[in-house]
């Protein structure tokens, strides 16, 4: 667990940590609003079912608003991001699953979810992205629904029409 | 005497031929993550979650629990034998058992890692079956305002006790009690936070929740910088697996101290296996007659740390089985798996399902010894799987997860959920945040609510009523120590020297 560290300046601002303030004082506003304006607050002795979500967006707020105060923690790695291609196609694989699920059905849902999830590698080639989808899609229909007996249908709504 | 019919008990549920299976599916998956770097039990945890769930409630605890422990003996093998802890409780190994294995002696330091665990889980399954019963009757005593007390003193222990910011892992705490809000309020029925979609009417999906914060968040921190994997293994050098007389004798004393601390290290609030192999490791360097030998190969840099991280893993079970009450991340899902199965967690555990409570304590121990088996003669087995490329492997986990998330509820509107807290996992590791606390917090939210709900309806809305109960307010003093002492700069810069040794 080596760690690349720098030296932070202790009495200036660091940008990730008001980043991180901005980001959760405006997140518990509106959650806080949010519950506030749809939920009864009650009393301390019977609260309603906003009193702690309520209760927790202010602390949230004012945690987050301390942060902004405090210098970087040493030992912080330098921000390096995952490419664009990587993370669209990272984030978005569930989604091609919750897509395909239901109208296409598990066998193609995995094997289309593997198949465009692992081209967010570098390494990736066509060959190799299709041997690994129908290959894993075979263990997982062995797994999930010969073994588990899972009641997911192997063919979705428009195969099986 | 009681316990020995419950550990007949145990033993029944245990041997039965299904049982003992998972059991084994279970240390072998441990192992297996473990070994692998970037992917760690919580993650493995989170993803087979759902696959348990058609299980009988006994055979999906034990094959999680094996999951945990399991990981702890995987994750020494490569910090022994390529200087990479697979496992983060694993970083510490490192520093000496890699020393170890560059002068030629990997196979006694794997040997001695791989007894000391076994001794170690073999006294923390004993610990557990002593204590169990005991601390049982004693939160059957607890009123609401306790339960709360011990949840909050829980959070502050686990953060203070975790290195990284303290402010930064209140906020991750208070976030995922936030989050634990979302659903139907028990109390009124009204919906919470819900943006108004039915969807999440039974609140945010724990395994999307897990799934998402590990599973697409650490593939995406592997994919980062993907580089020609070039891992300098040492197997061919692994002969001689048998430790000398010298070695023994010489970790006889940390296996036996590392596996004390372990056990009670385990037990707090927040500690764990973690927790465990640090402190043993400082301990260790501390009273040795030679500690310039630390860092060069010291063999009580192997056994200690790693008979602690065992004793610490297994013990922190003893508050999940016992209150109910998760004391780290990995039994915040344990606790989720056991609701998924309809299982109330808490004192009542014991005495309305004691085949399984008993059947998870002894299955450690058998666990314990399978993973022995498992680990000394086929370590290169384990060493070679290091050559499955992150490439090939990220997919399959995807995959497997995806299909998990959604066969809890049969929902796609899961994988949804399950990708958006992927991006809000990913943003947070970026900002210096944990996101185990986040997992804790999200678990602990509706608890921790209900009891506060109680204890201010009982105490009629004065929370300084708390105080009349000396366990409540003895608790909530520690608690507010613990978090004076790790916000004040003096302690806070003495907590930086305890783990020194990670950076």
């Amino acid at each position: 667990m080596s760690i690349e560290t720098r030296q932070p300046d202790r009495h200036s601002f660091s940008r990730r940590n008001v980043t991180f303030a901005a980001i959760f004082v405006c997140f518990s506003a509106v959650t806080g609003i949010y519950a506030y304006s749809t939920l009864s607050i009650g009393t301390a002795a019977e609260m309603g079912a906003g009193f702690f979500p309520v209760m927790l967006s202010i602390v949230l707020a004012l945690l987050a608003l301390a942060i902004a105060f405090t210098p970087i923690s040493p030992g912080t790695p330098p921000l390096r991001f995952a490419s664009v291609k990587s993370s669209v196609l990272i984030m978005g694989s569930p989604l091609v699953f919750a897509a395909t699920i239901q109208s296409l059905g598990l066998v193609i849902a995995v094997a289309l979810t593997i198949f465009f999830s692992s081209f967010a590698s570098r390494f990736a080639n066509l060959r190799q992205s299709l041997l690994l989808s129908t290959g894993f899609t075979v263990f997982c229909v062995a797994v999930f629904h010969f073994l588990l007996n899972l009641p997911i249908p192997l063919w979705g709504d428009l195969i099986t029409g | 005497m009681d316990i020995f019919a419950n550990l007949a008990l145990g033993f029944g549920a245990v041997l039965e031929p299904s049982n003992l299976m998972f059991c084994f599916i279970g240390c072998l998956l441990g192992t297996a993550v473990g070994v692998l770097p970037g992917i760690g039990p919580l993650g493995t945890i989170a993803i087979l979650l759902p696959v348990t769930f058609g299980f009988a409630p006994e055979a999906s605890m034990i094959m999680l629990a094996g999951i945990y422990y399991g990981a702890q003996y995987g994750g020494s093998t490569t910090a022994i034998l390529i200087n990479l802890p697979g496992e983060a409780t694993s970083a510490v190994t490192a520093i000496d058992g890699y020393q170890m294995a560059r002068q030629g002696r990997a196979g006694a330091a794997l040997a001695i890692a791989a007894l000391g665990s076994f001794f170690a889980g073999c006294v923390a399954t004993l610990v557990i079956a002593l204590f169990a019963k005991p601390l049982t009757s004693l939160a059957l005593s607890f009123g609401p305002s306790d339960y709360f007390a011990l949840m909050v003193l829980g959070v502050v222990a686990s953060i203070a006790l975790a290195h990284g910011s303290v402010l930064k892992g209140l906020v991750m705490i208070v976030l995922g009690l936030l989050l634990g809000c979302v659903g139907t309020d028990v109390y009124t029925g009204s919906m919470r936070l819900t943006l108004g979609t039915l969807d999440l009417a039974d609140g945010i999906p724990i395994i999307a929740f897990g799934s998402g914060v590990y599973a697409i968040a650490e593939i995406l921190r592997g994919l980062e910088d993907e580089k020609e994997q070039e891992r300098d293994v040492l197997t061919t050098r692994v002969t001689g697996l048998m430790p000398t007389w010298a070695d023994i004798k010489d970790s006889a004393g940390p296996i036996l101290r590392g596996t004390g601390l372990g056990s009670i290290l385990g037990i707090l609030p927040g500690g764990g296996a973690m927790l465990s192999s640090f402190t043993s490791y400082a301990l260790e360097k501390k009273i040795s007659l030679h500690p310039e030998r630390f860092g060069h190969g010291a063999i009580a840099g192997v056994a200690g740390p790693e008979s602690a991280n065992n004793a610490g893993a297994q013990s922190s079970f003893i508050p999940m089985l016992t209150l109910g009450i998760p004391s780290n991340a990995i039994m915040a899902l344990m606790i989720g798996a056991l609701m998924l199965q309809g299982v109330a967690p808490g004192p009542n555990l014991v005495n309305e399902k004691p085949v399984l409570f008993w059947g998870v304590i002894v299955s450690m121990w058998i666990g314990n010894l399978m993973l022995v088996i498992l680990n000394l003669p086929l370590v290169g087995l384990w060493v070679k799987l290091l050559s499955v490329r992150n490439h090939l492997l990220f997919p399959a986990i995807i995959g497997f997860s995806a299909i998990g998330v959604y066969s809890v509820g049969n929902n796609p509107f899961d994988l949804v959920v399950m990708a958006v807290f992927g991006v809000v996992g990913y943003g947070l590791t970026k900002l210096d945040c944990e996101p185990a606390p986040l997992l804790l917090g999200f678990v602990l939210g509706p608890m921790l609510e209900e009891y506060l709900r109680r204890a201010m309806l009982l105490a009629d809305g004065n929370p300084l009523a708390f105080f009349h109960r000396p366990i409540t307010a003895g608790l909530l003093t520690v608690a507010a120590i613990t978090l004076f002492a790790v916000l004040f700069p003096a302690i806070r810069n003495r907590r930086k020297v305890v783990f020194a040794e990670d950076d």
